[in-house]
């Protein structure tokens, strides 16, 4: 969280934004602890920028290697191991309050990636975490999703059909004991009946507005 | 069932895993129990830890999840996690921060290690049972403990072995550490798994009986390391980022080649 925020700020200072994706993104818009890696996820929106964060990390002491999808910085702090990785896309952001797990009681304002493209790149990365966190963020931000907005994205990022079958393909998973046993497994409890019938009406919710996005 | 000499006191009960479970503790116990988590309320939990050990001579031993991070520092853990000596149950009963398993036996408490002045369970019992357990976040925990350098530092690869038939996960492990060899030959180079070790496990595998499904709670069938799993008598599914990610994320610093 430290170095999500000295990052930041070096970063606004040279007029750069880049965007928190990925597990602390997600803790942006829940209140749930659930199993995260401590690697901090970024989004660029053009390769040149990444230059430019590349030199943010060297100056705070950061390892750089360059990766197909953007590039990986490592450094330690009083023998930790702290991992930023970064990758090239164009993600819509808003100013959001992270709060530390571990410890608890640390927070900090950070560029974060809007709901609607979390949605869309956990829809399409669709690991088991991914498809927790998208759970997460139905159940506890549904009202944050701005249709609008999602349409626009789906639309940028020609993702309409990718997302309507990510929601169909999760409506499937509610009540199979497989889903159960994954979501015991991340959050480190069962599903109550109640959450898991708010989640089937959000999900059916948000299926049928996608619909009608589609016909539009 | 623990029951003190004197057999009175308070019988404290608890759910674990579906059973109840009963432990007779004397009353001194708990009065001594109250008295210090009273009196550590502001503490951090390590800070807890050190105290309950330092002043009322009370053993424990970091486990599961919070141990694996200790280790790889990570995947957060969910909760802190320590196991007990039976007979002391009365008196960690009142530390409501700490998940606590009263199942603490002598040899693991001596085989212990200890980091930052905390008492830590040994890398070889984390691994096996995250191995065991078999889901995404305990694998996960498995695999980032064995990439990391305080994982290697304190791991002692006969005793894996050793505890690895014990706890039956010979094939497991076996399959996940090939895995890990390859990706890190892939990706460095190089390899820190020994390939003899990886050979003395593969002697021990038996040929026959059914392929059996690991890991068993997943949602999206990987069959990425399916081949390596049919050499171990495993029908695989296990889901690459599982490795992948703890082998670019952290075997880099272990590796030195940052």
């Amino acid at each position: 969280m430290e170095d999500l925020k000295k990052i930041q700020d070096l970063a606004s200072a040279q007029s750069l934004k880049p965007v928190v994706i990925g597990g602390y993104a997600v803790r942006a818009y829940t209140r749930t602890r659930i199993r995260y890696t401590k690697d901090i996820d970024l989004a660029l929106p053009r390769r040149e920028e990444s230059t430019k964060l590349r030199g943010i990390l060297a100056r705070l002491g950061y390892s750089i290697t360059e990766k197909p999808y953007g590039l990986s910085g490592y450094r330690k702090v009083r023998g930790v191991a702290i991992v930023v990785n970064t990758i090239i896309d164009d993600v819509w952001a808003e100013e959001k309050e992270i709060k530390s797990f571990y410890p608890v009681g640390i927070s900090i304002k950070a560029n974060v990636s809007s709901i609607e493209d979390l949605l869309i790149l956990k829809s399409r990365v669709w690991r088991e975490r991914d498809i927790i966190d998208l759970c997460l963020l139905l159940l506890e931000s549904f009202n944050s999703i701005n249709v609008e907005r999602l349409k626009q994205r789906l639309r940028s990022k020609d993702f309409y059909q990718g997302f309507q079958n990510s929601l169909k393909r999760l409506l499937n998973l509610i009540g199979k004991k497989k889903f159960h046993l994954v979501w015991e497994d991340f959050m480190g409890r069962k599903i109550e009946k109640g959450e898991e019938e708010e989640l089937w009406k959000k999900l059916n919710e948000l299926n049928k507005l996608v619909k009608s996005i589609c016909n539009d | 069932m623990w029951i003190p000499e004197n057999k009175y006191g308070f019988l404290i009960s608890m759910r674990k895993d579906k059973r109840r479970q009963y432990i007779l503790s004397d009353f001194k116990l708990l009065a001594q129990g109250i008295k210090a988590s009273k009196s550590m309320g502001e503490l951090s939990i390590p800070e807890k830890l050190k105290k309950a050990y330092n002043e009322y001579d009370k053993k424990y031993l970091i486990t599961g999840g919070s141990a694996a991070f200790i280790y790889h520092t990570y995947q957060f853990p969910l909760k802190e996690e320590i196991e007990i000596f039976p007979k002391d149950y009365g008196f960690w009963s009142f530390f409501n921060d700490i998940e606590i398993y009263p199942i603490l036996k002598e040899r693991e408490f001596r085989e212990k290690v200890v980091i930052d002045g905390l008492f830590v369970a040994r890398p070889e019992k984390i691994i096996l049972e995250g191995l065991r357990q078999g889901s995404i976040t305990s694998i996960l925990d498995s695999v980032s403990i064995l990439v990391s350098e305080k994982g290697l530092e304190f791991l002692e690869w006969e005793k894996l072995k050793k505890y690895a038939r014990e706890y039956g996960v010979i094939k497991e492990l076996g399959a996940i550490l090939e895995i890990i060899d390859n990706e890190l030959k892939h990706e460095y180079g190089r390899s820190f798994i020994p390939q003899n070790f990886i050979n003395a496990l593969f002697a021990d595998i038996k040929e026959k009986g059914r392929l059996r499904q690991y890991p068993k709670n997943i949602l999206v069938e990987d069959k990425t390391y399916s081949a390596i799993g049919d050499r171990w008598r495993l029908k695989l599914y296990l889901p690459a980022y599982v490795v992948k990610k703890p082998v670019e994320d952290i075997a880099p610093l272990t590796l030195k080649v940052i």
